[in-house]
């Protein structure tokens, strides 16, 4: 039986703008399971991005009830969010978001060394290296962000969101910043990898093909989220 | 590996990259650190030489004087059982050579006996080391022996072994003098220094002082016995001794240094205040550092938080970076302060003639590394708390460079305002530690906690007001007033840092000009070259006509004199009044000189009572210098009792006045016209030649009045001036260096605004504004900016200035010169549109593609 990993009930998200509260997330409810590739698509402004934040426990949701990896993060203070974020979660950026003091290995270790999973310092950059090798960057471990293509900062950012085997990965337009082939390239890498570790994936884009290439899909229209058929989507 | 050294490890890690981002952080540390290690390291040295001088510079461990008369023989005897004792006496007189040539000079004489000096040495080619002179100029075929300054050798024109005359005695020019030990403490003198055997002095009967001011001295120096133990147990007990006999001043190491002191205080306040300001100034520095590269580390804040770093570990990762880099910056100052000390201070010694080798003072290094530490943590606690309760929702959001501030009530949390307050009282702690002064430092501190606040409030009514106005026609204004008041300017925090920097410079500058001034004195202005008393009237009208002739005269200005004794005041006798100053002290010693005006003397102002009409015949009247009011408790209406001849007058005093001796002829006392009529008197003049005339005229008075006395003034009003000028050169260094202090903060703060200016730029290029455009907005806005900070800053500046004297305690007095004032203002000003645009310029040569790829 599928295990959920995302289970939402009601969840609706407000947020003052100005004098007037613009009503973002309304009554969402829906689930996905572990190993599960669910993509979410709509128009820009739909609430697709504030849907990602309230899943990472990156925004919380004005009411009712959000169960991420089991835990209800509805509740819970920034700290404990980013507990919970360091063991169940993996976020994939558009902009990448790599550290640009560090490289390529220190990105992908840093996950692991804030999750803190009581390793030495050795096992963790064998395993982050590991993962790098996984996504073919075996070969630029030294390098920092500033020295790789933008596919090649991407495929850090997915060893990064990966290496801690978390039970959801959240990406929000991770091909947004790369040209087709490339971004291509790094979904295939990543559905390949969410399924080996099978890691549920909930994937915001704007590009038919990719959500097409998803399990299920989502779409979200002013605030309200509902399941469509992926043959919905225009060729 | 620690949790706590994990965290810690990877913050070291993500320091990596370029330095040059760290440098506006590392100099303001450096140089704030550097500043106050340097200020407190020279005042440290200069405080611990002045007492460890000071026993050397009295001449022994305590010192009993009195003017009018030597120590009789059982005075003497009580001397000699508190232990050695050494024997001196200062007074001046004429000398002229023995041959006839007319040549004289004005001579300071130190008369000694055969004990002096009990402490250090006598320097002179012809005296071994560590020889006394005394037994050195003993009578030989009956002709004294005498120590003089080289000069003098010039003056009289003889050689060494040439003689010359002083109050009907020869001397033999025996040696040369280079100084004496006690030459700091013996005060203000004039004339060319001469060593005599005080046997010979003391067959002078006709000895008195020829002006107000110079007292004869006997001086008595005791090196105690053991049994004695120091000066603080002698010192009560032989006070207690002479209780009866106000005459007798006794005096300890420490106030030996009396007029030392007061120069050295003056100057060591300055420099606490410097030590303060610069403090504060490179704390507002490193605020906006550690702001600006919090800002611009923000993103990747927000992609740790996203991998799940807790609060704590963001702050323990920013804390640890901003430590790091803090004390390489501390290590920098301590290293640069060092440097500069052991450098500066045998200058320094040099010029104030205090031995200051060169040393390192290692309780001021502790006490700079201290202050540099508490100030590193305070400054940037709020912007690292604001790191940590950073979100990493942003990461999903457009944002600008500038870190949200907190909100009220995040302020209010005890983790936020407990490590504030106790590192800001820490740092109250040592600055009170350090000063001694807590008046000083609570003032100093209520201050910039109200400048604080002024400049805050300003800054936000300045954004309230802007925003009030209705749309300006051109659209560089309307940008630029956009540019201060909309969300996330800049526009606080450069109001509030270049206020308060500015201000702080002013403090500085304003501090410093008066402290020149009260250094260099009024004393140069129209200080006579030549003095001289007891002329008759037709020696006034020759010696008018003489001078004419001569050519080179500025000025002359003479008035009647007598001498005259204040003998009672309020009805008790003089002798029967306790301890006073020492110039009122002076009054009530003996005959002084008088005159009597019927209108209010030049240079003079009355501060109580009233000037008695010009005709007025009445009763008599005086006129007292304003210290004796305060000094004796008089008031307007008391009387005093003037005796001369052997006669006695009582006058009632009229009025009060504030005058320098030095700016013109003023008298203690000033009696009302026909005061004196019955009674013989005499006139005072003074001379004032063009300069370089000074010692032709000198030569010519003496050959053509050989029975006056002139005493030249002006070599020791330069003298003083010299020194004085010396110390006021060393207020300028230390001053210069705050200024450099405060330009850096400025530039750090123009430069942490960069980013922010960078984003800005790229859309309004890609909006289409040219480069011109661009500029010309932020040229407005920061010129809108530096003039607001500007005007501000006047007015803190100047009150700041004047509460700290007040504080502090500084007895000088305060006047703003607003030509200066203005000039630094109008720099100030063209500074910030300077270095606003040099950090612009790399803004200006972002091209948007790049920068907008960039943002992530």
């Amino acid at each position: 039986m599928s295990v959920p990993v995302i289970q939402t009930d009601k969840a609706n998200l407000e947020l003052l703008s100005g004098k007037s509260m613009l009503h973002i997330l309304k009554d969402v409810t829906f689930r996905v399971n572990s190993g599960e590739v669910t993509a979410v698509v709509g128009p820009s402004g739909s609430g697709k991005t504030s849907l990602l934040m309230i899943l990472g426990g990156l925004e919380r949701a004005t009411t009712g009830k959000v169960v991420v990896a089991g835990q209800d993060i509805s509740t819970a203070n920034e700290d404990q969010l980013a507990i919970f974020r360091r063991n169940s979660l993996g976020i994939l950026f558009q902009n990448f978001h790599l550290i640009p003091s560090m490289t390529a290995l220190e990105n992908v270790a840093l996950a692991l060394e804030i999750a803190e999973t009581g390793k030495s310092y050795k096992e963790i950059r064998e395993q982050a290296k590991a993962a790098l090798e996984e996504v073919g960057l075996g070969d630029r471990i030294t390098h920092l962000p500033s020295a790789l293509s933008g596919g090649e900062q991407q495929r850090v950012g997915l060893a990064r969101a990966m290496v801690t085997s978390p039970k959801l990965m959240l990406a929000d337009e991770p091909t947004g910043n790369l040209d087709q082939e490339t971004g291509a390239k790094v979904i295939e890498l990543m559905f390949n990898l969410a399924r080996k570790k099978n890691t549920a994936v909930l994937l915001i884009t704007h590009d038919p093909n990719l959500a097409r290439k998803a399990d299920r899909m989502l779409t979200m229209n002013k605030g309200e989220l509902t399941e469509n058929a992926k043959e919905a989507l225009p060729a | 590996m620690t949790r706590l050294q994990n965290w810690m490890r990877v913050a070291i890690v993500d320091l990596r990259g370029d330095l040059r981002r760290f440098g506006i952080l590392l100099a303001c540390l450096a140089l704030g650190t550097g500043t106050i290690a340097g200020v407190s390291s020279v005042g440290a040295a200069l405080q611990s030489a002045i007492m460890r001088d000071a026993n050397t510079l009295l001449g022994g461990d305590i010192e009993a004087a009195r003017p009018d008369r030597r120590a009789d023989s059982t005075e003497m005897a009580y001397f000699k059982t508190l232990g050695q004792v050494a024997e001196t006496m200062d007074s001046n007189a004429r000398g002229d050579t023995a041959d006839g040539s007319g040549n004289t000079a004005f001579l300071d004489i130190l008369a000694v006996d055969d004990n002096y000096p009990l402490l250090g040495s006598v320097a002179s080619p012809q005296l071994t080391d560590g020889q006394k002179p005394g037994p050195f100029l003993a009578a030989k075929d009956g002709v004294y022996g005498a120590l003089i300054d080289p000069v003098l050798l010039d003056r009289l024109g003889i050689d060494i072994g040439g003689k010359f005359i002083v109050n009907s005695v020869t001397y033999e020019a025996r040696g040369l003098l280079s100084s004496v030990p006690d030459g700091a403490v013996r005060g203000f003198h004039l004339g060319l220094t001469v060593v005599l055997p005080i046997e010979s002095v003391g067959e002078n009967a006709n000895a008195r002082p020829p002006l107000p001011g110079l007292l004869t001295q006997h001086r008595y120096k005791i090196a105690l016995n053991e049994a004695e133990g120091d000066y603080t147990l002698a010192m009560p007990k032989v006070q207690a001794h002479f209780l009866d006999d106000p005459n007798w001043k006794v005096r300890s190491p420490y106030e030996a240094a009396g007029s030392l002191a007061r120069f050295y205080d003056l100057f060591i306040q300055f420099l606490l205040i410097v030590g303060l300001s610069s403090l504060l100034v490179g704390g507002v520095g490193i605020s906006n550092a550690v702001s600006a590269y919090i800002g611009e580390r923000q993103r990747s804040i927000a992609t740790l938080r996203s991998l799940g770093a807790t609060g704590p570990r963001i702050l323990v990762h920013f804390f640890t970076q901003i430590g790091i880099l803090s004390l390489v910056g501390i290590v920098l100052g301590l290293i640069l302060g060092a440097s500069l000390t052991a450098i500066a201070l045998p200058i320094l010694g040099q010029i104030l003639h205090v031995n200051l080798p060169p040393s390192v003072e290692w309780s001021s290094l502790a006490t700079a590394l201290a202050f540099g530490v508490l100030a590193a943590f305070a400054f940037s606690y709020l912007p690292l708390v604001r790191a940590e309760k950073l979100k990493p929702a942003m990461l999903f959001r457009t944002v600008g460079t500038s870190v949200q501030s907190l909100k009220t009530r995040e302020y209010l949390e005890l983790g936020v305002i407990l490590p504030l307050a106790l590192s800001a009282a820490a740092i109250f702690g040592l600055a009170w530690l350090t000063t001694r002064n807590f008046s000083l430092v609570f003032w100093y501190t209520v201050g910039v906690i109200g400048a604080f606040l002024l400049l805050r409030l300003a800054g936000w009514l300045l954004q309230k007001g802007l925003r009030a106005l209705p749309a300006m026609p051109s659209t560089a204004w309307r940008n630029a007033f956009r540019g201060i008041y909309r969300p996330g300017s800049p526009a606080p925090v450069v109001i509030m840092s270049l206020g308060l920097g500015l201000a702080m410079l002013l403090v500085i500058i304003i501090l410093s000009a008066n402290l020149r001034n009260q250094l260099l004195g009024e004393v140069q202005k129209d200080a006579p070259t030549f003095v001289t008393t007891d002329l008759f009237d037709d020696e006034v009208e020759d010696l008018q006509t003489f001078l004419d002739s001569t050519g080179v005269i500025t000025s002359y200005q003479h008035s009647p004199m007598i001498r005259a004794a204040v003998t009672k005041v309020k009805g008790i006798p003089s002798k029967d009044i306790g301890k006073v100053s020492e110039e009122t002290q002076y009054m009530l010693n003996g005959e002084i000189l008088m005159t009597w005006s019927a209108t209010l003397p030049k240079d003079s102002r009355i501060v109580a009572g009233q000037w008695w009409p010009e005709d007025y015949q009445g009763p008599p009247l005086v006129s007292l210098r304003d210290k004796t009011m305060t000094d004796l408790g008089l008031k307007v209406g008391d009387t005093i009792e003037m005796t001369l001849f052997g006669e006695s007058i009582e006058a009632k005093i009229a009025n009060f006045r504030e005058f320098q001796f030095q700016n013109g002829l003023n008298f203690f006392v000033t009696a009302s016209p026909g005061t004196f009529d019955d009674f013989p008197g005499t006139n005072l003049a003074t001379i004032k030649t063009k300069i370089g005339e000074e010692k032709t005229i000198e030569r010519a008075l003496a050959r053509r009045y050989p029975d006056i006395t002139f005493i030249p003034v002006g070599d020791a009003l330069n003298q003083a001036a010299g020194i004085l000028g010396q110390l006021s050169t060393a207020v300028n260094i230390v001053g210069a260096l705050a200024v450099i202090n405060g330009l850096l903060v400025l530039a750090g703060t123009m430069a942490a605004g960069r980013k922010q200016r960078e984003a800005d730029a790229v859309v309004s290029k890609v909006l289409g504004s040219t480069r011109r455009d661009v500029v010309g907005v932020f040229a407005l806005e920061y010129t809108l900016l530096g003039a607001f900070s500007a005007l501000l800053a006047t007015g803190v500046g100047i009150a700041g200035a004047l509460g700290i004297m007040k504080a502090a305690k500084m007895d000088v007095g305060f006047s703003v010169d607003p030509t200066l004032v203005a000039g630094v203002m109008i720099g100030a000003i063209a500074l910030t549109i300077v270095t606003g645009a040099l950090t612009t310029w790399s803004a200006l040569s972002t091209k948007p593609a790049q920068y907008l790829r960039s943002l992530g």
